[in-house]
């Protein structure tokens, strides 16, 4: 009949939103204790190339669903990469997945970061005088691995790039290898820790103490950061104090998930449904937001 | 589309149902269900509540077959009217006699469009490893909802827009939209608990509101139980051609009018929107979420009952048989714990944060969010909440106290 909402008037017949794509396990890489690192490819069904930022819903099969934002971007060779810590029961089958293993892919979704990728241009229309301060914190650099890569291959478009990463302690440090070839090909990474132990020579504290030397000119600084809300309050004060401006600051929020799609309510900050308006968002969007608790 | 409206007496909405039902549609409607007036299956005109009225007031509901005195019919109207009774009446103006002489029935629509739980993938896992994955045809055929309050209609349009105006559309939802007749019945009797005047979604249809495009017929019931006709779609149009309705006449189309008009200046309450919008987003630590948030049960009640609320969450089902797989989507509700659950724990774990987002969402960020109201001022979630909480008195403190953050 004639009587569906003119909103939905315009599309035609959509396919369904819950339903994944079949993805392979492509190889397997434990990073730490508790977190590996997986590659995947679609098998029959291609999903979009993913932005930096952008995240995937993972589905196991008969277990659940999540959302994990996409560390390795992929590209017609490169499988998509996902890095997951197992905190649940969703993730510690993920965690458990081999080469080979199928599950269910869906997305991606969400926001992404301002950076200037192969395919889509960044939402700084020149970045080129500003210097870029990667800010992460603990799996926090997942997320922003891709923006590394990009910078690390001098694509990215920035003057300089900082990249500097909070760990509870060297054994819990990410991509350690990875940090060892970003500097071996030029990049200015710093590495601080909560708790040190006899091998460590770096720094030890929080990672907002990294800042005062990454941060040069702050009207010329545009910083990226994802860790733990309480660390991104901190971190983004700090910047913010120094001079950054808020637009020029962006951060990368977590919330329950459950579609991706914005059709599930369970993201909701306020305003932001933020499987749709994020998971990157700039700070002015969100600075008094993050500031109340429980909201 | 016809211009002129309609006249219909009861016979004429039974052969409206009979219609219907031959064009292969599965009628629902108000209908008596364990003592309330609710929205249910139902196949002709003797089994809706005709005659029974409402009582609503904050934690409270009443519904009774009324036995007043009946409302004149016109000369030639000669229908059957209940007997008098002069001690009858719901004392909120509701007019004795009137087939349709209840407010919002106890549920919405809601959960024939968007059902409570709902099979949304189905998969195996192939004797290789690889799995196999597929969506169910969406379940429910064509669906005619009839007797539909505006309030309600103004709910569809907002779910249309929440489910199947964003990017990534419900699919089964989509599909059984555009399978969907609806058949408004404008209101006349509004209960304590009603303030759609404040929403602006009720308590008629106005043909320049965009929420009417999801109507095909609209009702209003004059003297004599009998009903102005009018067609808001094409397909409304030729179902009522169909029926041969006289005209009605242009006394009994201002009548209609005027008691609609009548039936919204009965809501005494109001609320002011946008003085709530700016109060909300100004003062995030309002007393008024202490106070109204302390009397919360988080029973989730008004969450079930509000024809807009849409959240789901996913089960996971895996038959042991032959250990398939299937994903539900099933309503959840902003007010359990395990809604806002991140690794570490719930982000609102207070009972007043969940009301806060509650409440907030519908009377505010629900316009950020998707460009309409997210509520209709059908009242549900007062008369349902068993702590009788009023969110129209929530809406007065927000306007009304001063905030916390702005006192010395």
């Amino acid at each position: 009949m004639s009587t569906a909402g003119a909103d939905m008037d315009r599309r035609g017949s959509p396919s369904s939103p819950w339903l994944p794509a079949s993805a392979t396990v492509t190889h397997v890489v434990r990073e730490l204790a508790d977190t590996v690192t997986f590659g995947l490819r679609t098998v029959a069904d291609p999903r979009p190339a993913p932005r930096p930022g952008q995240f995937n819903m993972l589905w196991v099969y008969g277990v659940g669903e999540v959302p994990i934002s996409v560390a390795g971007l992929g590209d017609g060779e490169l499988p998509v990469l996902h890095t997951v810590r197992a905190v649940g029961a969703v993730t510690d089958r993920l965690c458990e997945l081999e080469a080979g293993d199928q599950i269910g892919l869906r997305g991606p979704f969400g926001s992404s970061w301002s950076i200037r990728t192969g395919t889509a241009s960044a939402r700084v229309a020149d970045s080129s005088h500003l210097d870029l301060v990667v800010v992460a914190g603990g799996l926090g650099l997942a997320p922003l691995r891709p923006v590394i890569e990009l910078a690390a291959a001098r694509q990215d478009g920035f003057r300089r790039v900082s990249v500097l990463v909070g760990a509870r302690s060297p054994s819990q440090l990410l991509y350690s290898a990875g940090i060892d070839r970003w500097r071996s090909e030029g990049l200015d990474v710093r590495v601080i820790v909560d708790t040190a132990d006899s091998s460590w020579k770096g720094p030890i504290g929080v990672v907002t103490r990294l800042l005062p030397d990454a941060v040069t000119e702050p009207d010329h600084t545009f910083a990226m950061i994802c860790g733990p809300e309480v660390m991104m309050r901190l971190v983004t004060a700090e910047l913010v104090g120094f001079g950054v401006p808020a637009n020029r600051i962006e951060v990368s929020l977590e919330r329950n998930m459950v579609c991706g799609t914005g059709i599930c309510g369970h993201c909701q900050l306020r305003e932001l449904i933020v499987c749709r308006d994020g998971p990157v968002v700039r700070l002015d969007q969100v600075e008094s937001l993050l500031r109340v608790p429980e909201l | 589309m016809p211009v002129v409206p309609g006249l219909a007496d009861i016979d004429a909405l039974d052969r409206l149902l009979g219609a219907l039902r031959e064009r292969d549609y599965d009628l629902v409607g108000p209908t008596v269900v364990d003592g309330v007036i609710d929205y249910g299956p139902f196949d002709s005109v003797a089994q809706l509540p005709l005659g029974w009225v409402d009582e609503q007031r904050p934690g409270r509901y009443e519904a009774s077959l009324q036995v007043g005195p009946a409302e004149p019919a016109p000369a030639g109207g000669g229908l059957p009217v209940p007997r008098a009774d002069p001690d009858g009446g719901r004392g909120h103006g509701s007019m004795p006699g009137r087939a349709f002489g209840f407010a919002a029935p106890a549920t919405s629509p809601k959960r024939f469009l968007h059902p409570p739980a709902e099979v949304v993938l189905r998969a195996i896992r192939t004797a290789t490893g690889a799995i196999e994955m597929s969506t169910p045809e969406p379940a429910g055929g064509r669906l005619a909802l009839f007797g539909v309050r505006p309030c309600d209609l103004h709910a569809i349009a907002i779910q249309d827009r929440v489910l199947g105006g964003g990017e990534h559309p419900d699919d089964a939802y989509v599909a059984r939209r555009k399978a969907c007749f609806v058949v408004v019945v404008e209101c006349q009797d509004p209960a304590q608990t009603c303030f759609c005047t404040s929403t602006e979604s009720g308590p008629g249809v106005d043909g320049d509101d965009p929420a009417s495009a999801v109507a095909d017929l609209v009702l209003t019931e004059v003297a004599g139980r009998r009903f102005v006709v009018r067609a808001l779609s094409r397909a409304g149009g030729e179902l009522a051609e169909s029926l041969g309705l006289p005209p009605a006449e242009p006394d009994a189309v201002m009548d209609a009018r005027a008691r609609v008009t009548a039936a919204g200046e009965q809501m005494a309450h109001s609320i002011d929107l946008t003085r709530v919008r700016e109060t909300v987003l100004a003062a995030p630590s309002h007393q008024a979420w202490e106070a109204f948030g302390e009397r919360c049960l988080a029973c989730t009640n008004c969450t079930l009952v509000c024809p807009t609320c849409f959240c789901v969450s996913m089960t996971e089902h895996v038959d042991m048989t032959d250990g398939s797989a299937t994903r539900s989507r099933e309503w959840d509700s902003c007010f359990s714990l395990s809604f806002s659950y991140l690794h570490g724990g719930s982000v609102r774990t207070s009972t007043r944060s969940r009301y806060r987002q509650w409440a907030t969402h519908k009377l505010v960020t629900w316009l950020d969010q998707f460009g309409t109201p997210g509520c209709v001022g059908c009242g549900r979630c007062i008369t349902w909440c068993p702590a009788g909480i009023d969110i129209r008195e929530l809406a007065e403190s927000l306007t009304r106290w001063i905030p916390r953050e702005v006192k010395p």
